[in-house]
């Protein structure tokens, strides 16, 4: 959903699975925790604090 | 002698319509993965219940006889937890499951059987759709209408389809009639088949596209619950159906309470997170109030910022609608009110009292929303709400603002009681959203307005407690965390009393998908 970015918990070259929380996003005056989709290396951090982002939109690129 | 001779005969008849489509088909069927129709249906009900009508029927075309015994259609009754069911099943191994007329006939006497002595149906679907060409033709068509009857419901039993293999036309059809629905993972529930539609439209599609487990989960919230595979699926319905009565004119059994609960409430004093815009799983808060931490989700997958669950409380069966603040912050989008809608009908037809949690920060607003009729969503599920008439309590946990506060059973919306808990946080919309409003977007750097826009938002905070909902007498009470399960246990002594709180009925012609 679409809402802003309030804190990147991982960095490059990280390793998570689906339990690791990856961001924290703020939607509706709610914190959100998003989880990795699936296992791998966090490769690329495509957003920083306080950016916004839309639906559907990349966030974090595993390898 | 004679008599011997005639029952050979029977023995015969029989045994053949055992076999199904033949030695060959079943084992292909096995290869597959998936089970036979007589084995799913011993599988799925107590041992040796089963009452079979119609294992000697077969096609009513000339010289097809043979090929079809029981006509594909695998009719009777049964019982589950000891509790008659009826049953009507596709047996893919006789003409890929395909409809004849007789097999229809059939399955609509053992629907109507049900419907008219009270019992549940259970619907057991793999096939391809209606048979050609027997239904092909000014005749064949009009031979092999759905029939009104079948449409015609009125939520008087609980019905339950299943979807195992590939599932076009006919088991399709009864899902989407269905209360409740289980899909094997790797099956496919569509009103044509791929190869229908290569010819017809030129489109190419899997059957994963185009009816598979993920799109029906999570996308279209046409089915409840997915199954691993088969053994998991009867399991899921015979838990589903232990929730609810034979029919509509009954109250679920209740089970044996569970006297270890009382212990574990106090967890409820501490569940919240500490700050406000923190999320957390409801399903935890669910499970500290209900029997054994047992819930039953429906859809739970589908519009996850609300959760609809059956559960038991000191034994007896209760729906509860929560918001989920872990997904989507529990904003209700068009989904979710559907979702609502769908439960409410099962609960109200089927006598279930009706438990709203509220922790929400309002309807899911934007475009996204408003391009699938978020307005109409939201009334519709005001309009269904009007016409509940099981038990309801509605008790706000945390947030709940605005219009979802109404839809969530709020004040003056026909709860029996409406309770608040002391972390309550009601209010037309968040705090800091309201005050920009009342500032105004173009003051918000000035100095002044920021100063001006604190004051206002520490005020709303103040306001947004349950203090003054209570001190008007809005509220009900305002009850301890640790209470809830008791507050709950003694509403339901009330609103049980009269006629056991059965409900009027109203919402037993709702579409069962919308």
């Amino acid at each position: 959903m679409p809402g802003k970015i309030v804190n990147v918990l991982v960095q490059v070259g990280d390793k998570v699975t689906r339990e690791t929380e990856v961001l924290i996003h703020e939607a509706m005056k709610m914190e959100n925790t998003i989880f990795a989709d699936c296992e791998g290396i966090v490769s690329d951090i495509k957003v920083k604090v306080g950016d916004s982002v839309e639906a559907s939109q990349s966030l974090i690129i595993l390898g | 002698m004679e008599i011997n001779n005639d029952i050979q005969e029977l023995e015969k008849r029989k045994t053949k319509a055992l076999k199904m489509g033949g030695e060959q088909k079943v084992a292909l069927q096995h290869q597959r993965g998936y089970l036979s129709v007589r084995e799913r249906i011993d599988l799925l009900l107590d041992s040796n219940s089963f009452f079979e009508l119609g294992a000697l029927a077969h096609s009513d075309v000339p010289g097809m006889e043979e090929k079809t015994p029981a006509d594909g259609k695998i009719g009777g009754f049964g019982k589950i937890d000891d509790r008659p069911v009826a049953i009507s099943a596709n047996d893919v191994t006789v003409l890929a499951g395909s409809g004849g007329r007789i097999g229809h006939k059939k399955a609509i006497r053992v629907i109507e059987f049900a419907i008219d002595k009270g019992f549940p149906l259970i619907n057991l679907g793999e096939a391809g759709g209606a048979r050609i060409p027997d239904i092909q033709g000014s005749d064949g068509m009009s031979s092999m209408t759905i029939s009104n009857r079948v449409g015609f419901r009125l939520r008087k039993i609980p019905m339950v389809a299943t979807i195992a293999g590939e599932c076009f036309g006919d088991p399709s059809w009864m899902a989407a009639m269905a209360d409740f629905v289980v899909q094997v993972k790797g099956s496919c529930m569509a009103v044509s088949g791929p190869r229908v539609l290569e010819i017809a439209t030129n489109e190419k599609v899997t059957n994963e596209e185009l009816g598979g487990w993920k799109l029906h989960a999570e996308t279209t919230g046409q089915v409840d619950r997915t199954a691993e595979d088969e053994e998991d699926c009867f399991k899921l319905v015979r838990e589903f159906l232990s929730y609810l009565p034979s029919n509509s004119n009954e109250v679920a059994e209740v089970a044996a309470p569970d006297n270890d609960a009382i212990l574990r409430q106090e967890r409820l004093l501490t569940i919240l997170p500490e700050r406000s815009n923190q999320s957390y799983d409801i399903c935890r808060l669910i499970k500290t109030i209900v029997d054994n931490e047992e819930i039953f989700e429906l859809k739970p997958d589908f519009a996850p910022a609300v959760v609809t669950t059956l559960a038991r409380i000191d034994g007896k069966s209760v729906g509860i609608i929560a918001n989920q603040p872990s997904r989507f912050a529990g904003a209700m989008g068009p989904e979710g009110c559907d979702k609502c809608i769908s439960f409410l009908c099962l609960c109200d037809s089927f006598n279930i009292p009706l438990i709203f949690l509220h922790d929400t920060p309002g309807f899911f607003v934007g475009k996204a929303a408003e391009e699938k009729k978020m307005p109409g969503k939201i009334m519709n599920f005001i309009q269904a709400l009007s016409l509940v008439t099981v038990p309801k309590i509605s008790i706000v946990v945390r947030k709940s603002y605005g219009m979802a506060n109404c839809n969530m059973c709020g004040a003056d919306m026909g709860a029996d009681f409406f309770f608040a808990w002391p972390s309550a946080d009601i209010s037309f919309m968040g705090p800091e959203v309201a005050a920009n409003v009342m500032v105004g977007p173009e003051n918000l750097d000035n100095k002044d307005s920021i100063e001006m826009k604190k004051a206002i938002m520490e005020e709303l905070k103040r306001v947004s407690t349950p203090w003054r909902a209570a001190g008007l007498f809005y509220l009900d009470d305002v009850i301890r965390p640790d209470e809830t399960r008791d507050k709950i246990i003694k509403s339901l002594e009330l609103t049980q009393l009269k006629n056991q709180g059965k409900s009027e009925h109203l919402l037993a012609n709702w579409p069962t998908v919308f």
